[in-house]
């Protein structure tokens, strides 16, 4: 069985870059520049998530002469995963905020 | 292309070939990202990260190769296994880096103020800072350490033991402080 995924404040960043636009691709680079993180911590995460299949790579189509680029999104399972710990989030986040950060 | 670029993307092509093939297209996907990075240290930073990320990956494969695959395939005890080699291999790197210093600034010593007074030199203040000052830098950082990276403060005191051992052989061979 695998273990639950270990949701860093770094994986949880990823998630929601790639929540923004579930559908579309992204690039290694792009999802470095969007979440601000080094390739040294957004790789380990990109192929933690690609292992548990909750993201899918795929290689560019590249034009001629242009090597291709690697991508990435969401599979099915993996946007599932992503919006109920992101909701589960902040849910709890609200919660703290209504009870003035006591925990309950 | 400048040098830091280029070393960049030698340091990539060279992983992506030696990568064993589960980490061969992670490798590959790093190395076409290298093209996007605008800036040439960035390019740089980009690379190093990358290997970083890299080592990690490989290290689980490549102890799975090792071990025959005789041991049950679990990825997070793997996992765990390549974060911890990266931690002690750290460590090791502290420690030598430390004890290069230590013998570094010993040489220096020795050809400045011995060589030029009527003293001659003073085999116990060059076992203290060849041994006994590393020695003790990496009993206090292991145990600062300890606590918060287990495998750091191994690797460190790894060196430490091997450091003891050499100089066993050392003065068994030679006799004491010769």
């Amino acid at each position: 069985m695998r273990s639950r995924l270990r949701l860093s404040p770094q994986t949880l960043r990823v998630l929601e870059a790639f929540l923004d636009d579930p559908k579309e691709w992204k690039y290694g680079y792009d999802i470095s520049k969007t979440t601000g993180l080094k390739s040294g911590t957004l790789y380990p995460i990109l192929m933690r998530l690609a292992e548990r299949e909750l993201l899918e790579a795929s290689w560019e189509t590249a034009e001629v002469g242009k090597p291709p680029r690697h991508m990435y999104r969401f599979t099915r399972n993996g946007l599932r995963e992503a919006l109920e710990v992101v909701r589960s989030r902040l849910k709890s986040r609200s919660q703290r905020t209504a009870f003035g950060g006591v925990k309950l | 292309m400048s040098h830091a670029r280029s070393l960049a993307s030698r340091l990539l092509s060279a992983l992506a070939r030696m990568s064993p093939s589960q980490s061969r297209p992670w490798a590959d996907a790093m190395l076409r990202e290298l093209d996007f990075v605008e800036s040439d240290l960035g390019a740089l930073r980009w690379a190093l990260g990358s290997a970083g990320a890299l080592f990690r990956h490989s290290v689980p494969h490549l102890w799975r190769l090792a071990l025959g695959k005789r041991v049950p395939v679990v990825d997070v005890t793997f996992r765990e296994l390549g974060t911890k080699t990266t931690g002690v291999l750290s460590g090791v790197a502290y420690a030598g880096a430390l004890l290069f210093i230590c013998v570094d600034g010993l040489a220096r010593l020795v050809a400045t103020v011995f060589a030029s007074s009527t003293l001659g030199r003073v085999p116990l203040v060059e076992c203290s800072v060849a041994f006994a000052l590393p020695e003790a830098a990496f009993v206090a950082t292991a145990l600062a350490l300890w606590r918060r990276q287990k495998a750091v403060s191994t690797g460190i005191l790894l060196a430490g033991v091997i450091l003891v051992a050499h100089l066993i052989v050392h003065f068994s061979k030679y006799g004491w402080l010769n």
